[in-house]
């Protein structure tokens, strides 16, 4: 009787529920015939302003030059903003300083708000409870006020959501020696933090992915015994990842680049990239990412170094050494697309591509004003199964991509987007 | 007349109960001082508003001060100060208060810390390593030892590298 009573509740619900989880993030990825739903950004992360006059020249290296010849969409960075050292040894800032020197830097490059979003790290946050030095002086905090920079891209093939999670602690603790304390790094999510996250990813599921940045892996030793990692509302905050089905969290604070995959506690699993430090690396210094027909693609770079090759479609099947679960498998066809991403400030003469590891290169074509590079790989001969498939390109220097696929003999020969119903035809 | 001096009379023993006149605790002085130092470094400071700054931090010493003398046994203070010079450059008068800090408190190992920062700050690099060590000498946690022995080491190598002193006498 009184199930029947509020059983038109239970079913608002329940239907409320299911509706939801339709229009949730997270498309698949797809095989796309062309180059028209492709773009890219740029990730920085640890540029410590203030520790030495190297981590200066590094981030206006990367938000001019770089800037200039990848042309993202925008570049995030992901923490530790500042060093709080003043060049000393001991991070007993805030130092107003090093943030007159990163604003200076940033706003001297033309970066605001629509087109750089940084995080604060623990670096920004220590003898810093309220985040007052992040807020008057980083380009979103002095925009928004806030710690946690959302934003989208839209395109007339859906939108991408993207947040950034503010994971250093909220006691402004000082840097300590104390291992057993995190050294004073007390990072987490509260529950001022963690409401918002929420709410913004539930206003934003209409887009096709949404992919998450912060500052800190999410458990402590990821990388070196010395890196803390989350100390509270980890689980609420993988609660709201399963939940709305965000497909990536990239981050900094090791100092190392790791491709990765992480499934704790969650069902399907995200992809969980560490990138290593603009200011203080001595290698992977930053890393430029795809997103070509839902399908990410992420590659490090090094200041300096060009070019810039990054394989877009298809998508790798592995994450560095882990297999790649949002990756899709490509037909048998003869004219399967291999497109590829070169960035260099001098011309790029040659791009081409070998299967298997064949001596036979075949050329790949430029899009007209565009780094995008094209090709068709002939897979009527090729058998069902794992191929690798090679990009090198010629500009500044001879650089190669290299990522596996997996060819499905069971797969049409005309694949039909999940988006628009377009045809991968003959 | 008579009213008058009888009413004199009870205000001048109500101010005695009272106390002398504005007189704070060493805890009252003591928020006090937060309270200039937050206005002239959470709020002034990232503003660039610099004068407001300045005045904010000499309200702030002059409480933390005020506290000192009237509970000299009770370590906050003294590090309020000491952060309060710290931040305003003033690193000698930072260390050499972090040293009266440790004498008071000196199972706050977090003090060393602070203390050798000052030190080092200061340009004193050869002095900043002494305390770390000494600091050393009582941990037996093995990273915070490898923590320290990283600070050491760099000290040690900025002492080799630039054996001048930053603030040049103050």
């Amino acid at each position: 009787m009184r199930i029947r009573k509020f059983s038109p509740l239970l079913a608002l619900i329940l239907w409320v529920a299911v509706l939801n989880s339709w229009a949730f993030a997270r498309q698949p990825a797809y095989y796309h015939p062309n180059a028209d739903r492709l773009f890219w950004f740029m990730i920085l992360s640890d540029t410590h302003i203030g520790a030495n006059t190297t981590a200066s020249a590094n981030l206006i290296w990367a938000v001019n030059q770089a800037r200039q010849v990848i042309a993202p969409q925008f570049i995030v960075n992901t923490g530790d903003l500042t060093d709080s050292t003043n060049g000393g040894l001991i991070p007993d800032g805030p130092y107003q300083d090093e943030w007159d020197t990163y604003r200076y830097i940033l706003e001297s490059a033309g970066m605001n708000s629509g087109n750089y979003y940084d995080l604060p790290g623990n670096h920004d946050h220590y003898n810093d409870k309220t985040f007052a030095y992040y807020r008057a002086n980083s380009i979103q905090g002095r925009a928004t006020g806030q710690t946690q920079p959302s934003w989208t891209r839209q395109f007339s093939y859906g939108s991408y959501h993207f947040l950034g999670a503010c994971t250093p602690g909220n006691d402004g603790a000082s840097w300590n020696i104390n291992p057993l304390d995190n050294f004073g790094d007390h990072a987490g999510l509260d529950n001022i933090e963690l409401p918002y996250i929420q709410s913004d990813m539930a206003s934003h599921t209409e887009a096709q992915l949404t992919l998450v940045f912060g500052h800190h892996p999410f458990e402590k030793g990821y990388h070196t015994w010395t890196d803390t990692g989350l100390t509270y509302g980890l689980q609420t905050f993988l609660s709201l990842i399963e939940k709305y089905l965000v497909l990536f969290y990239g981050f900094g604070h090791t100092h190392n680049y790791r491709e990765n995959f992480y499934s704790k506690n969650l069902t399907n699993g995200i992809y969980y990239m560490n990138v290593a430090s603009l200011g203080k690396s001595d290698q992977n210094q930053y890393a430029v990412m795809a997103v070509d027909g839902n399908g990410l693609s992420l590659v490090p770079a090094q200041k300096g170094v060009w070019p810039v090759v990054m394989i877009t479609a298809p998508v790798d099947q592995y994450l560095g050494a882990y297999p790649n679960p949002y990756t899709y498998a490509i037909p048998k066809k003869p004219n399967n697309p291999i497109r590829a991403l070169v960035f260099d400030p001098n011309p790029v003469s040659q791009v081409q591509f070998s299967i298997d590891g064949s001596p036979v290169w075949q050329d790949m074509q430029q899009l007209k004003g565009m780094p995008i590079w094209e090709g068709h790989w002939n897979a009527t001969a090729a058998a069902g199964g794992i191929h690798n498939i090679a990009v090198r390109a010629q500009g500044s220097t001879l650089v190669k991509d290299s990522i596996t696929t997996f060819i499905n003999l069971a797969l049409p020969r005309a694949i039909v987007s999940p988006i628009n119903g377009l045809l991968l035809s003959d | 007349m008579k009213l008058l001096i009888s009413y004199m009379i009870v205000c001048g023993w109500l101010l005695a109960m009272a106390g002398p006149a504005g007189a704070q605790t060493a805890e009252e002085l003591g928020q006090a001082g937060l309270d200039h130092f937050s206005k002239a470094f959470y709020e002034a400071t990232p503003r660039g508003e610099r004068a407001k700054a300045a005045e904010e931090y000499s309200l702030a010493e002059k409480s933390f001060q005020e506290a000192i003398r009237n509970k000299p046994d009770w370590v906050e203070p003294y590090l309020h100060l000491a952060r309060t010079y710290f931040v305003q450059k003033k690193y000698r008068q930072a260390a050499e208060l972090y040293q009266k800090a440790l004498t008071i408190a000196p199972q706050q190992k977090d003090i060393y810390i602070r203390w050798a920062s000052a030190l080092e700050k200061a340009g004193d690099y050869q002095g900043a390593v002494k305390v770390l060590q000494t600091l050393r000498a009582q941990e037996t946690d093995e990273r915070a030892l490898a923590k320290l022995d990283e600070l050491i080491k760099g000290l040690q190598a900025r002492a080799q590298a630039a054996p001048t002193d930053k603030e040049g006498g103050h």
